[in-house]
């Protein structure tokens, strides 16, 4: 029993009987596998002995640590499952050993992550997310969650972000959770959760863990208490909500791509452009547009800059941008609920800021209204209702084919808002900013997504290619913006 | 444009490793093709077609990896309808009972070896069963075919059929409750 010779070892011996009888009570809380349970005893104990490290009396230590937060999750049989909601579904179709759709979201802390209490915080926090603790599975027509009796465990960080998660094994899971001195991660397997979904389990996550750490937080809207029990609208598709109507499919024309030859391994590079918020936010204002406007319209001249430029083309630039459906619909779920929009301009009309922006404004306003969207989710509906007899093993070549032939290659580039994330003011004292990585994509050069947190926002851009015309293309605007930002990222 | 490095340094592996199933497969690829094309210049019967088999019998039994569901019960059934192919074309390249005999034989062979393993492990592994259950259906729609079709049945289907019955009757008759659930899952739509 090696949890019990890990006490043994970590504990003097006047406080070994109220170990083993903490550890008892914990082992009846648990039916896992042995190695499983092997592995839940140790994080206990490792725990336990870092809170008391910490100053806290093994009383105390136990009562933060109390076996009941583990609820029945880890002992009663699981038999939950989730079908795959209609933007999931095309995920695991379109996988494969190189290439996965990841997202990932950090918080970085204003202390270093204690590894021992974050492990614990995770272990509280998957009961209140059933849906996340889950596993691939193929079915004989669609993929879906199939619920999985595991040690959710946490890592450090050695691969860049987004990489390709092994979701093959019987108990494999769908997300990741990794720390990196000051920083968590949660990277998410879309099939999952969309932004919105995944700050929701990274804020729960963070508040649990600075509870661990002593904090007392107050229960606030954009964070669940891992005690409560999880609300079935928290998993359902949103999707078939629209009803019937006019449906738009999602073809498009190829787009303008960026220079620079696709590396083997991806991402290549990640960076974080760290900006102050209210500099831009009074930097669109003063534009008279938004911030998601402005970003667009810096991002249209440094992809013009970044790519070949053929006057005789028709090719636009063209920017996928999200929009989250939540803001049309006021659902629970934590599934995938947004769709996207395409803003484009010609290379040649691409100039200024200043010119460009009314033109850019009049896309997102047309472009994110709901009858166009809800059009595009529609298709989507009649897609897999039209799709749903055939096998799996048949769609799977086709739709990975197809996938692999048009996949991004009718965006130049991605920008998603993730918009603000809020937390209560009792966490901001031990929360620097949050950052929001998108996986890398098949064809683009560059994709990016922004952030912010209280007064600070991160761009991050996540490349494809050694080519660093795009990165310092954009560096350069934002400057020229009076927007300096303070760069981090990969080597 | 200076950068602040937040991220650990990544581990590369090396070039080998790295790139080892591209790797396999253009090894393949290339043993494949040089078969084929002195195959194609010699005389005689077509020998390449049982080596293009072969390696993809080796492919899938060593190299291929399925990224969702990489169970045991996957991996045998995948081999057991490569091997059952490569039988089939055996017979027809050099002829003999290959297909009709033998093919027949390794299938409920196996399908027996996954079945007894299937329903020992039942706990954990009544969430992988879907790939047997389509070889059991193939193995009873194969014989009743046969038998509608008025073919004369060799003892060796006779027993394909009897196992894959066999079989699937004893999952619903002892797992009843568990199975109607994993149907429903695996059927959804």
């Amino acid at each position: 029993m090696s949890h019990l010779k890990l006490a043994q070892k970590l504990f003097p011996p006047g406080q070994q009987d109220a170990v083993h009888e903490y550890l008892a009570t914990v082992r009846h809380r648990l039916s896992l596998s042995r190695r499983h349970t092997r592995q839940l005893l140790e994080d206990h104990v490792r725990a336990l002995c870092c809170l008391c490290d910490r100053g806290l009396s093994l009383e105390d230590a136990m009562a933060r640590l109390r076996p009941d937060r583990l609820g029945t999750f880890y002992r009663q049989e699981r038999t939950d499952w989730y079908p795959l909601d209609h933007a999931a579904k095309i995920y695991p179709l379109s996988m494969s050993t190189k290439r996965m759709m990841v997202f990932r979201l950090s918080c970085y802390l204003k202390e270093p992550v204690v590894p021992e209490l974050l492990q614990m915080a995770l272990t509280y926090t998957m009961r209140r997310f059933p849906a996340f603790a889950t596993s691939i599975k193929c079915g004989f027509f669609w993929h879906y969650l199939d619920s999985v009796m595991r040690r959710w465990p946490v890592k450090p960080e050695s691969e860049l972000p987004c990489a390709v998660m092994k979701v093959g094994a019987v108990r494999s899971p769908s997300l990741r959770v990794v720390y990196y001195q000051n920083r968590i991660s949660v990277e998410f397997f879309h099939i999952l959760t969309d932004g919105t979904g995944g700050s929701q389990f990274l804020r729960t996550l963070v508040k649990t863990y600075l509870e661990l750490n002593g904090a007392e937080i107050p229960p606030f809207e954009g964070a669940f208490s891992p005690e409560e029990e999880p609300d079935p609208a928290e998993w359902e598709d949103a999707f078939p909500i629209t009803g019937e109507g006019a449906a738009k499919g999602f073809s498009d024309k190829p787009a303008l791509q960026m220079k620079g030859m696709l590396p083997l391994e991806q991402p290549n590079r990640v960076l974080h452009y760290n900006l102050d918020t209210d500099a831009l936010l009074a930097a669109a204002r003063s534009r008279g547009c938004t911030i998601t406007g402005l970003m667009l319209a810096v991002l249209m001249l440094t992809c013009r800059d970044a790519s070949r430029i053929d006057p005789r083309s028709r090719k636009k630039i063209q920017i996928q941008l999200p929009v989250n459906m939540r803001k049309f619909y006021p659902v629970k779920t934590l599934r995938n609920f947004s769709m996207y929009t395409s803003i484009r301009l010609h290379p040649s009309r691409v100039t200024t800021v200043e010119e460009m922006l009314p033109e850019i404004m009049e896309q997102i306003r047309t472009g994110t209204a709901q009858e166009p969207l809800e059009a595009s989710m529609r298709m989507s509906c009649r897609l897999v209702r039209w799709l749903r007899f055939i096998p799996l093993s048949i769609k799977r070549p086709i739709a990975y084919f197809i996938y692999g032939k048009l996949g991004d290659g009718v965006f130049t580039t991605t920008l998603s808002n993730l918009g603000a994330i809020r937390l209560p003011e009792s966490m901001q004292p031990y929360v620097e900013k949050f950052d929001f990585v998108l996986g890398p994509p098949v064809e683009n050069r560059a994709v990016c997504s922004l952030c912010s947190y209280g007064n600070k926002t991160v761009l991050t851009v996540v490349k494809n290619t050694h080519l660093t015309l795009f990165e310092d293309a954009l560096y350069r605007y934002l400057c020229q913006l009076g927007l300096t930002p303070f760069m981090e990222g990969s080597s | 444009m200076d950068v602040r490095i937040t991220y650990p340094e990544v581990k590369k592996k090396g070039f080998f490793r790295r790139n080892a199933h591209d790797l396999w497969r253009a090894l393949f690829t290339l043993a494949a093709y040089t078969c084929l094309i002195v195959d194609i210049l010699t005389p005689g019967i077509h020998w390449s077609l049982i080596v293009i088999g072969g390696l993809c019998v080796l492919w899938i039994a060593f190299l291929y990896r399925p990224q969702v569901e990489n169970t045991l019960i996957k991996k045998g059934c995948d081999v057991l309808v490569a091997v059952c192919l490569y039988l089939l074309l055996l017979e027809s390249v050099v002829g003999g009972e290959w297909g009709a005999f033998v093919a027949q034989i390794v299938y409920f062979g196996m399908l027996i070896l996954l079945g007894v393993y299937f329903l020992a492990y039942f706990r954990r592994q009544k969430r992988n069963f879907l790939p047997l259950f389509e070889l059991l259906l193939a193995g009873m729609a194969a014989t009743l075919i046969m038998l509608v079709l008025r073919v004369q049945l060799t003892w060796p289907m006779i027993v394909v059929g009897s196992v894959s019955l066999g079989i699937q009757l004893l999952m619903l008759v002892l797992y009843w409750k568990p199975m109607r659930l994993e149907y429903h899952k695996k059927f959804h739509v």
